[in-house]
């Protein structure tokens, strides 16, 4: 739109001679031309800028860590009286501290949800699957960033978490984990180690997320933004909005919103400095990495890997990753609808809750080898639970015998158009049944590992009570669960009530 | 004055006196970087607020009473809670 409007503006006349030397400026260097196509208003939701709101935590990241090599020295010797001194004697230090950080967080969890949020509504689906891949590795370089980042303050906890993850690169074939090795500990030594994780974690990584950033966003300027699967398209949301300034001013309104969470964050939570590394300090702590790779270490504890060794764990972690690479190619066909996927969808389900669980375990296990039995029994009664929980939602909103409609949302049949609803109504409703649906699996998860430790452990105080909680909050969820349905089916009006309308407002149709 | 005329000149005044205000802060200790937060907090809530006035207008989805009522109870939380902090 903004360049067929520039194009006859062009075509138009000049006014004068300013507007011929405008003409001439514009023509000449494009500036009138807006770099990106226009979006439509669908897009502005904040489920849709996750991706976007991931890079401008990746930006305060940049501005903040730009500033902070002013004063930090990458070397063992002074890694960590250098990240000392940015703390106590910089203007603001703590604070640069503390947002580097947070914000590092922040982006992997948004890099995350938006994968999630990709994957149920079917982003990685024709035309977009390369998008889906370039995504994927962008995600990959995050958690590269996180796992560099890491050791760089060179405090006791720091340095014994980057030591667990450089140990697991040891797991691979000889000639790889060589190659490996020296690309990431540089031969051995602390400094060179140091230095090779600066220097990933400053230009490399930088360098490789902006490479896929702009290919990706070339994909999207050739694509666009994918239209959405639930409530109705309506053509005041089909209508596209410029680029500049409409999405950019949504953008910076949702930056700003995001910026002052970290502030308030940061405000509330400022980073302490932990104790300098020395071999006596670390021997003194249970190893353990950031929250953010807890999911893997908590695998890498169970029993059965332990014995089988690390390269079977990392196998079956790889297979799970190169299965998400690949997805595009494994789910297939054009249908994007949510209640037409219930395998992909309950996978997905089971995916979320595991990592969750995984990582909530791991966080009360420091250090603790997880017997086989508990694992299978936590592990695989989070996905049975999962899975038969949506398995039984799909059984009762899915009528039975009722034709499987394909297509899109534009493609949708009469009968199973759903009411008016506001789109931000049906978002919010996903979004809470989505966590509600998280806090169940934790609840499950918890009391199924305490059922499991009486019995093998016998009754225990600490025990019960923790069961107690867990089954306390599993019967709050349902309990907000059933109030949520409720909510659902008397908003659409229980008169007209109709399970087409309950599924809209689920975000299932 | 138009709805987003009512808004912006008092949210721009508002961040013209913490900006001000901002740069008489000691930083260094973390006391005064927590000052510094929250009025930079209320700055950057003050600029999503016009943003999302500006913006509601344009796409013509009037923005809702509650939320300019709550994002704009937001920012004098921050400011208040700034100066009592200062």
């Amino acid at each position: 739109m903004g360049h067929e409007q520039a194009q006859q503006q062009e075509e138009e006349p000049p006014k004068g001679k300013i507007d011929r030397l405008a003409r001439f400026i514009s023509s000449r260097t494009g500036a009138t031309y807006p770099l990106l196509r226009p979006a439509p208003e669908y897009s502005l939701n904040p489920f849709y800028w996750l991706g976007a709101l991931s890079v401008v935590a990746f930006l305060i990241q940049g501005v903040s860590g730009i500033i902070m090599l002013l004063w930090y020295t990458p070397t063992s010797a002074a890694a960590y009286s250098s990240t000392q001194y940015i703390f106590k004697s910089v203007y603001m230090g703590q604070f640069l501290e503390t947002i580097h950080l947070y914000t590092a967080y922040a982006m992997i969890m948004l890099a995350f949800m938006h994968m999630m949020r990709g994957y149920f509504v079917s982003v990685h689906k024709k035309p977009r699957e390369l998008m889906w891949i370039t995504g994927m590795l962008m995600g990959f370089v995050t958690l590269g960033f996180g796992f560099t980042g890491y050791l760089l303050p060179y405090t006791v906890v720091s340095v014994s978490a980057s030591d667990v993850g450089v140990g697991m690169v040891n797991a691979l074939p000889p000639q790889l984990a060589g190659l490996v090795n020296f690309l990431i500990t540089g031969g051995g030594s602390t400094d060179a180690e140091l230095l090779h994780f600066y220097f990933l974690h400053v230009v490399v990584l930088p360098a490789v997320l902006l490479g896929l950033l702009l290919v990706k966003m070339m994909m999207l300027e050739t694509h666009g933004v994918a239209e959405p699967v639930t409530g109705s398209l309506t053509a005041k949301l089909k209508r596209t909005l410029p680029i500049f300034p409409d999405m950019t001013v949504y953008m910076l309104e949702l930056a700003m919103i995001f910026g002052v969470g970290m502030l308030l964050v940061s405000a509330l939570f400022p980073l302490q400095l932990q104790a300098q590394y020395s071999a006596t300090a670390a021997g003194a702590i249970a190893a353990q990495p950031d929250w953010y790779f807890l999911w893997l270490y908590q695998i890498l504890k169970i029993s059965f890997f332990e014995h089988a060794g690390i390269p079977v764990a990392l196998t079956f972690v790889s297979v799970v990753f190169i299965a998400l690479i690949l997805l595009p190619f494994i789910d297939r066909g054009d249908n994007r609808r949510l209640i037409d996927r219930p395998k992909f969808v309950t996978l997905g389900a089971v995916f979320v809750a595991e990592m969750i669980i995984l990582a909530a375990w791991g966080e009360i296990t420091p250090g603790q080898i997880i017997s086989n039995t508990a694992a299978v029994e936590v592990l695989g009664g989070t996905a049975l639970v999962v899975a038969l929980a949506v398995g039984g939602v799909y059984y009762a909103l899915r009528a039975p015998g009722a034709p499987a409609p394909s297509g899109g949302l534009s493609s949708m049949p009469a009968h199973a158009a759903p009411a008016p609803v506001k789109v931000y109504q049906g978002k919010w409703t996903g979004a809470i049944m989505t966590a509600l649906m998280s806090f169940g699996a934790l609840g499950m998860g918890l009391s199924i590992d305490s059922v499991a430790k009486l019995v093998e452990f016998g009754f225990s105080a600490e025990m019960l009570t923790r069961l107690t909680y867990s089954l306390c909050l599993l019967a709050a969820v349902i309990a907000l669960t059933l109030v949520m349905l409720r909510q659902v089916g008397s908003r659409v009006g229980a008169p007209q009530r109709s399970r087409t309308k309950v599924l809209s407002r689920l975000g299932l149709n | 004055m138009d709805s987003i005329e009512k808004i912006a000149v008092p949210m721009l005044i508002m961040q013209a006196i913490s900006v001000v205000f901002l740069w008489t802060i000691n930083t260094l200790p973390i006391d005064g970087q927590t000052i510094f937060l929250m009025f930079l907090s209320a700055d950057f809530l003050a600029f999503g607020l016009i943003a999302h006035v500006w913006l509601s207008n344009k796409t013509g989805t009037p923005a809702r009473k509650t939320t300019l009522y709550v994002w704009g109870l937001a920012v004098v939380v921050f400011l208040a809670a700034g100066f009592v902090a200062a």
